[in-house]
């Protein structure tokens, strides 16, 4: 059984870690797009002024921008809403970023239904899918505060793109403290036998609890947290579809592009089972809570636990 | 001084028409266009080191209109960055010198540009970057006019003028052509050094194809503090060939070999102009 640890803000995580980042390594800066109140860096600002940088409502400049920053040695980290990030500034984290290989740690805010009553415009269902598509940028997306915090380390110290989802909310951890974050590596969670499961994002803890119900009814899920979307870890899916001939994957956003179709071309190149992807089907996020979405495009607890029974 | 540039700059010039035509086509308008602009910071005003090229108080020169590629490229041949032999590879299937500026390929490229707009920010980051550190840097950039039909070159005058970055020193090769048309009927920039102004840089309008003209501008935007800097370098499309100046067809085109005859023969003095209107 995972214990779950006291919740923790995602916001307050950011900055914090940012915080403590940039007092052993000075280069860290923040960059910002009028949105700091979304990342959660309004410390960090009043705290070092002169590390932080907000360029006004242009996605565009900010990325570029950054990238500037980058290539005279800062280590910038700079965020906005993760839909405007992959949409407005697409062209320069492709050009600008990707394309020089430019050490510029991208952060989407509010990541995918997590920007609930902003509604669909505001929820990006399709920043995994754009920014796996890109060259020499890696891709993450959380599970828990303390994998977020680990997240951010690595990305100060990893020589260059990254894409990092920052999922709003305060969320009971799942992690220990002692948890290592390792880049394209997965966590095996559960190793049942009736089932694979593969979760990414703010899915893993909806999962965990659907997994705990389920073994209360004698159902055992082998259950896989894969942080990383790009690039993926081939050899835990295969390892999952050797022992199981049904997968379930869960992601907050779109089933084209993101976790599910990064699974889907690992299976179809080395080991063809059965998959199921839970996630947006081909459509937008609307007005809402985040409970209330969950639900309704089929990535809460009940509809993980309610996809794993009908596929067994 | 100035004369000898304007000497060089010929010499390049010559050689960008050549290595265009010897490519199979490409940016001819806003490669000629920008010869003395590029020659006068790299022959008189920028400081760098080829032979230690990655030097941290180095000047940073962004080609933000990435596709004047060819003179640039010329030009850091002739200062050792690379072999002049490499030259030949401009363009050609599986060659070290794409069309657009990459960082990552050619020695003495500080950021891969191409798609317009975005070296201009990139250019703004790296001078914050270095008044950060307090480094005696200066970053140039060149942008082209059309280019500036960009929002993203908005969002960034906007941003430089807000970090009071005068450090950062950008000329327009203002050609007023663009791939479709005269840049006033494609997207009317004017009144343009008014818009600079407006947007907190200070403007300086000149000849940019004089020399002279470009050395004493530069020299004027170091004196200036506290805001970014823009000289709107009026340039003629073309420059230097009769059948291609101020022709928006030759933004991006291929030549026939008599055509290169004629624009060689012009560009070395033998023809004038006159004789084949």
């Amino acid at each position: 059984m995972i214990e779950l640890g006291e919740p923790r803000d995602t916001k307050k995580t950011y900055c914090g870690t940012l915080m403590k980042l940039t007092e052993k390594n000075p280069n860290i800066v923040v960059v910002e797009a009028d949105l700091a109140a979304a990342s959660g860096t309004w410390d960090f600002r009043d705290t070092y002024p002169e590390r932080f940088y907000n360029v006004g409502v242009a996605e565009q400049n900010l990325i570029g921008f950054a990238t500037g920053l980058s290539l005279m040695g800062k280590v910038p980290f700079a965020a906005t809403f993760s839909s405007f990030l992959s949409q407005r500034a697409c062209d320069q984290a492709v050009n600008s970023v990707a394309f020089n290989i430019a050490n510029v740690k991208m952060v989407g805010t509010y990541a995918g239904l997590l920007n609930e009553k902003n509604g669909g415009t505001h929820i990006s269902v399709e920043d995994l899918a754009i920014f796996r598509s890109m060259p020499n940028i890696v891709v993450i997306d959380p599970g828990d505060a303390i994998e977020f915090t680990k997240v951010l380390e690595f990305a100060s110290t990893y020589d260059g793109p990254v894409y990092i989802r920052h999922n709003k909310g305060n969320f009971p951890t799942f992690f220990k403290e002692t948890y290592e974050f390792k880049l394209g590596k997965s966590v095996l969670l559960d190793d049942g036998n009736d089932i694979g499961l593969i979760t990414t994002g703010i899915t893993t803890l909806d999962a965990i609890k659907a997994c705990e119900e389920l073994k209360s009814e004698g159902i055992s899920v082998r259950h896989v947290h894969m942080p990383t979307i790009k690039p993926i870890d081939r050899k835990e899916i295969v390892k999952t579809a050797e022992k199981l001939n049904k997968i379930v994957t869960v992601e907050n956003h779109s089933v084209i592009g993101g976790l599910g179709s990064a699974v889907a071309e690992v299976l179809c190149e080395e080991h063809p089972v059965k998959l199921i992807r839970l996630g947006f089907q081909d459509c937008f996020g609307e007005t809402a809570t985040a409970d209330y979405l969950k639900d309704k495009f089929g990535i809460s607890t009940s509809h993980i636990k309610k996809t794993i029974k009908q596929n067994l | 001084m100035s004369s000898d540039i304007q000497k060089i700059a010929q010499e390049i010039r010559i050689k960008t028409f050549k290595a265009i035509h010897n490519a199979g086509g490409g940016h001819f308008g806003g490669s000629l266009s920008a010869i003395e602009i590029l020659t006068t910071l790299y022959y008189e005003v920028m400081r760098y080191n080829p032979e230690n090229p990655k030097f941290t108080t180095r000047d940073r020169l962004v080609l933000s209109k990435g596709h004047a590629g060819p003179p640039l490229y010329i030009i850091l041949a002739e200062k050792g960055f690379f072999p002049k032999e490499m030259l030949v590879e401009l363009d050609q299937n599986g060659g070290r010198l794409p069309k657009h500026v990459d960082r990552l390929k050619v020695p003495g490229i500080e950021v891969s540009t191409g798609p317009l707009g975005q070296g201009f920010s990139v250019a703004a980051g790296m001078a914050a970057g270095a008044k950060a550190d307090n480094l005696n840097v200066y970053v140039y950039v060149v942008l082209g006019d059309g280019e500036c039909n960009e929002g993203q070159v908005w969002e960034t005058a906007m941003n430089a003028s807000k970090y009071k970055l005068d450090n950062l020193i950008a000329i327009v090769d203002r050609n007023t052509g663009q791939v479709d048309g005269c840049s006033d009927e494609v997207m009317c920039l004017d009144p343009f050094a008014a818009k600079w102004e407006a947007f907190g840089w200070h403007a300086q309008e000149i000849d940019g194809h004089a020399t002279d003209e470009l050395l004493i501008a530069f020299e004027q935007a170091k004196k200036i503090k506290e805001k970014p800097s823009v000289i709107i370098a009026n340039t003629v499309k073309g420059k230097g060939v009769s059948f291609m100046e101020n022709v928006y067809t030759f933004h991006h085109t291929k030549i026939t070999d008599e055509q290169y005859l004629i624009g060689l023969n012009e560009l070395e003095g033998r023809w004038k102009n006159d004789r084949i209107r």
